[in-house]
């Protein structure tokens, strides 16, 4: 099992036939044909990968002959087996044989499934479909029998080998199957219909739709008739929208909207009727009919939505706290159309004021989580509200309600966790990546052990899936990107001194030789479909719009992955000689003969990685000189590298490896050639300078007083004051390095001008190093006051708005008032002082670290 | 109207519309694997046409001589999903498996205070066997009820003769 622990697949394979040798048990020798597969399985070489599982089969072909098979387990890893090298006559041969009589303990339909998908891998379309009409027969509410069904039948057509046409005898199965009465419950049979007018219109035949479906938007209506009283039945039928013809989309829309019982006020009489009106409202969405409606009528529109709320909040109050309240999708589409009219705001003027609006939707939101406890499409939005407005410790406390753990770590956690991090909640940050990294960390533990029972209890055709499994999560792109995002975090929110910045990285062991992330491999895990939306087809988020923001992260990351080993060489230069010796005597295989030599190579590969860091910035020049896309709601929050590559963060760093290089290089030659890092330096200084007084406008424009606070200023505003202090960090901590360099040099200097008692010339380099910490001292001194005044303003004005009762709040509606919204906006501004206090702390870390770099 | 199939790895990384219910316990890897090397067969999953996870059953075969038996360990159907007859559904093919494992009975535990999980076991043909004293944790613990049916093989359906008294969580087999 130890060769399992590790995945040696050959090693595993020869210890399961010695087992099997010593003790003659179909488990061993089924655990190396499993050992087989495996080696296939991981082979990169076709043949190699051929011959594997050849011996596989062989070895089970060989027990078959022999009568040795006698477990369940034992048929499904042959039929693995065989599916794997696409050997379906043969996987039919086993079901034919007396081995199927071994599955006994698999769902009913297990053996017939397995039928149909041979037969049709096989090209055989009509037995398989009379294998898929058999289980339709059996399983009349079992959806796939269905899509097979009809796929199967479409291929025979497709063939032209069918006697009689096979989409006519599809269609006369479906319809007579429709009419049974015996299946007058199920949803599927009307679906059946639909859904062959759908594989019709996926292969242009739409022309015999009629002839064959009937009428598609009669059978629709028919559909909506039985089970548009049900919450799922937007879901069924969303697949089908899109053939409903546009100049009987009112018809339709009015047919389903008279469905609902109303009473004479206009407001659904049960909880029936709730979800009748409710899949009007949703239909009518998802069929552009809202497409261009103003910001006025959005708002009007959701009004009315949150009324319909309240007005039948009474229906569901028999129900328990665990359960959703049906109304609850009104208060869904309202937020999402309040907040597409706060997005729509900036285009047009009206009379919609997005400040208000905004802490409406946070109080409604908050309203109905209050009463709908179990609702996390609620929650969800409400997220998103307070992430538009930056305040992210008030999105925080929802998150816990949300009770993310494990795997909704990685499928969720782009929710909140860098959001927070560009917000300055660092203490927020570090709580989520800990939990993150822990489970990541975890992951491999925690799927060796079922690995090994697999093998134990026979479950073979788990493993593949199992070593994927946990791959994917290994190779998550949020794992990667977090445990980047934590390392930086850990260099330079809190590091002081320059010791403090040593001890740092020195625990975080980053290689600057090598990164090991398999770039190709990355997986994004995030689930982007969570939430509910009923925007037209062409207005989801596509399958390219995630694929686009997962490229525009991964290109981040590898800015900071460069930007981590960069550091860590620096570090290696910027030790003290003594340390450096101990580094190099500590370190096994390092092929250097004494320190020199080591840091000889640590500078040319912090002169190699920071050219790394230059190219892999040009390559960023997509998202430079470009506005993010706009993603519909559900989707992803904008990659950060747009607004990071906005601004000359990845310059300035670069500028300051340069003066870390020249530095270095100067003290390893003469002393007096020290111009070139007299130009870097100038240079640098005043990168950095512009980038400090650039971002003292962010800190002006941040506006933190409710209900003052316009949608989407704030985040992008302290997302460039985080990765300014970030950036700052990384300068002190290069300045940090090139200090340790210089500091020598320069008491050994003042000796000889002691000594001498005549005056001996600083080199300049130590002068221009001298002038510029003293003035990044001021710099930062400046910023930490913009900031720390930037806080006194909002409590004062928290405080102001407390005595005065928040006057200024526009709020109320049917469902809360402007009292309802006190505590939201406190909460806000909360959030703010809190980020703020952050940052400010942050800042005067650097400070600190700064003066103590003073030659 | 559904897709009835056996549970995946990767459906964990879609299974959040069910799992961000509160009542429905988000597990760790482990858990979740052991399952599926073991009882693969007693974990399935419904999915919807357009291709959402509805909910998942998850269970196992355990225990000695009259008292070997089907466990339901998880049911749960994401709320858009739910008065459809699915969890009828999952538990019929749980009980099918059982009875393909020759298991003399299926049990459950359910929380005392989950009357709709308790009407609808009801409905199924489970009776309630015995009450366990605090056996989920939080504040205050609270009881749970040990819900059983009878499989063909107990002909004389002595595995459903409910318990006078209440049990500790200790004293389960």
């Amino acid at each position: 099992m130890a060769y399992v622990r590790v995945g040696d697949y050959k090693n595993q394979q020869q210890t399961a036939l010695k087992l099997y040798k010593l003790k003659p048990k179909n488990p061993y020798y089924f655990w190396a044909v499993m050992s087989h597969v495996m080696q296939a399985y991981k082979s990169s070489d076709p043949n190699g990968k051929k011959i594997s599982l050849l011996l596989a089969e062989r070895m089970i072909t060989l027990f078959v002959k022999d009568g040795k098979i006698d477990a369940e387990a034992e048929v499904l890893t042959y039929l693995h087996i065989l599916e794997i090298q696409n050997k379906y006559a043969e996987a039919l041969g086993v079901l034919d044989s007396s081995l199927a009589e071994k599955v006994v303990h698999q769902p009913q339909n297990f053996l017939a499934l397995k039928r149909a998908t041979y037969l049709s891998r096989l090209s055989q379309w009509e037995n398989a479909a009379a294998v898929c009409k058999e289980l339709i027969t059996t399983e009349p509410d079992n959806w796939q029998h269905y899509v097979e069904y009809i796929r199967v039948m479409m291929e025979l057509k497709l063939s032209g080998s069918g006697e009689s046409d096979p989409l006519v005898e599809a269609a006369a199965f479906l319809k007579n199957h429709k009419q049974n009465k015996a299946l007058e419950n199920s949803r599927a049979p009307i679906l059946g219909l639909l859904q062959l007018a759908l594989v019709l219109h996926e292969k242009g035949m739409d022309e015999r739709t009629l002839e064959l479906c009937g009428d598609f938007v009669e059978i629709l209506q028919e559909y909506i008739r039985g089970y548009g009283d049900k919450l799922c039945c937007y879901g069924d039928i969303i697949n089908f929208l899109p053939l409903v013809p546009k100049d009987r989309i009112s018809d339709f829309l009015n047919y389903t909207k008279g469905l609902a019982q109303l009473n004479e006020d206009g407001i659904p009489i049960n909880v029936e009727t709730v979800y009748r009106n409710l899949s009007w409202m949703q239909l009518r969405r998802a069929l552009g009919e809202q497409e261009n409606i103003s910001v006025g009528e959005h708002v009007q529109f959701s009004d009315t939505l949150v009324k319909l709320y309240k007005q039948t909040l009474h229906l569901s109050s028999h129900m328990a706290d665990t359960d959703i309240r049906p109304g609850d999708t009104y208060l869904i589409l309202a937020a999402q159309s309040y907040l597409k009219a706060v997005a729509k705001c900036g285009m047009t003027t009206n009379d919609v004021n997005p400040r208000q609006l905004i802490i409406k939707v946070a109080t409604v939101l908050e309203h109905g989580i209050e009463i709908s406890k179990a609702n996390f499409q609620l929650k969800l939005l409400l997220i998103k509200a307070y992430n538009m407005i930056g305040a992210t410790e008030a999105s925080h406390n929802v998150y816990e309600k949300c009770d993310l753990k494990h795997i909704q770590l990685d499928t969720l956690g782009h929710v909140l966790a860098l959001q927070s991090l560009d917000c300055g909640s660092y203490g927020i940050t570090t709580d989520i990546i800990s939990s993150t990294l822990k489970f990541f960390m975890a992951n491999y533990k925690d799927t060796t052990d079922p690995l090994i029972s697999s093998y134990k209890y026979g479950s073979l055709t788990s493993i593949p899936e199992f070593v994927d499994f946990r791959e994917r999560l290994n190779n998550s792109l949020h794992f990667a990107i977090l445990t980047a995002e934590q390392m930086l975090m850990d260099l330079t929110t809190d590091v002081s001194s320059h010791n403090q910045f040593m001890e740092t990285v020195h625990q975080l062991d980053i290689d600057p030789a090598a990164d090991k992330t398999v770039w190709d491999e990355l997986c994004d895990n995030r689930d982007l479909r969570v939430m509910n939306t009923w925007e037209p087809l062409s207005r989801c988020l596509q399958e390219s719009d995630i694929k686009a923001s997962a490229e525009a992260d991964i290109a981040l990351l590898k800015l900071r992955n460069i930007t981590l080993r960069m550091v860590s060489a620096a570090s290696r230069l910027g030790q003290s000689k003594e340390n450096n010796d101990q580094a190099s005597a500590n370190k096994e295989n390092s092929g250097c003969i004494n320190g020199e030599a080591n840091v000889t190579s640590d500078a040319h590969l912090l002169v190699e990685l920071t050219k790394r860091l230059e190219q892999e910035y040009e390559e960023c020049s997509r998202y430079k000189n470009n506005r993010h896309p706009e993603l519909p709601l559900q989707g992803p929050d904008p990659s950060r590298i747009y607004l990071y590559t906005s601004r000359s963060y990845v310059p300035a760093l670069v500028k300051h490896a340069k003066v870390l290089q020249e530095v270095h290089s100067c003290t390893q030659g003469s002393l007096g050639i020290d111009s070139c890092a007299v130009e870097i330096i100038k240079e640098a200084r005043e990168e950095v300078e512009d980038l400090i007084s650039l971002h003292l406008q962010d800190v002006t424009s941040l506006e933190t007083t409710t209900p003052r606070i316009y949608p989407g200023v704030n985040p992008p505003a302290f997302a460039h004051i985080h990765h300014l202090s970030q950036t700052l960090g990384l300068v002190t901590i290069l300045l940090g390095c090139c200090f340790v360099i210089l500091k020598p040099i320069k008491t050994a200097i003042s000796k000889k001008n002691k000594k001498r008692k005549e005056s001996v010339t600083m080199p300049e380099v130590v002068l221009h190093y001298t002038s510029y910490i003293t003035s990044l001292a001021s710099e930062l001194q400046k910023f930490e006051k913009a900031i720390s005044d930037k806080n006194s303003e909002v409590k004062s004005a928290a405080e102001e708005n407390h005595q005065k009762g928040y006057s200024a709040l526009d709020v109320a509606n049917h469902l809360t008032s402007n009292e309802d919204a006190k505590p939201i906006c406190e909460k806000i501004e909360q959030s703010y002082v809190k980020s703020l206090e952050r940052l400010c702390s942050s800042i005067n870390d650097k400070l600190k670290y700064v003066s103590s770099l003073k030659l | 109207m559904t897709t009835l199939r056996p549970f995946r790895c990767e459906d964990m990384f879609q299974f959040n519309n069910v799992n961000l219910d509160p009542l429905t316990e988000t597990y760790g890897l482990s858990f979740y694997l052991q399952y599926l090397a073991h009882w693969p067969e007693y974990f399935q999953v419904a999915e919807s046409p357009s291709g959402v996870i509805m909910g998942y059953i998850m269970g196992k075969a355990e225990g000695h001589g009259e008292s070997w038996h089907g466990h339901v360990t998880a049911l749960t159907v994401a709320p858009e999903y739910r008065r459809l007859g699915l969890a009828k559904q999952l538990m019929a093919i749980l009980e099918d498996i059982s009875e393909k494992k020759r298991c003399f009975f299926v049990d459950l535990f359910v929380r005392v205070s989950n009357l709709v999980a308790i009407t609808m076991y009801k409905k199924l043909g489970y009776i309630v066997y015995r009450t366990v004293l605090q056996y989920y944790s939080g504040d205050p613990d609270e009881d749970a009820y040990d819900m059983r049916k009878a499989l063909s093989r107990d002909v004389q359906k002595k595995s459903v003769i409910p318990l006078t008294h209440p049990v500790r969580p200790e004293d389960i087999e």
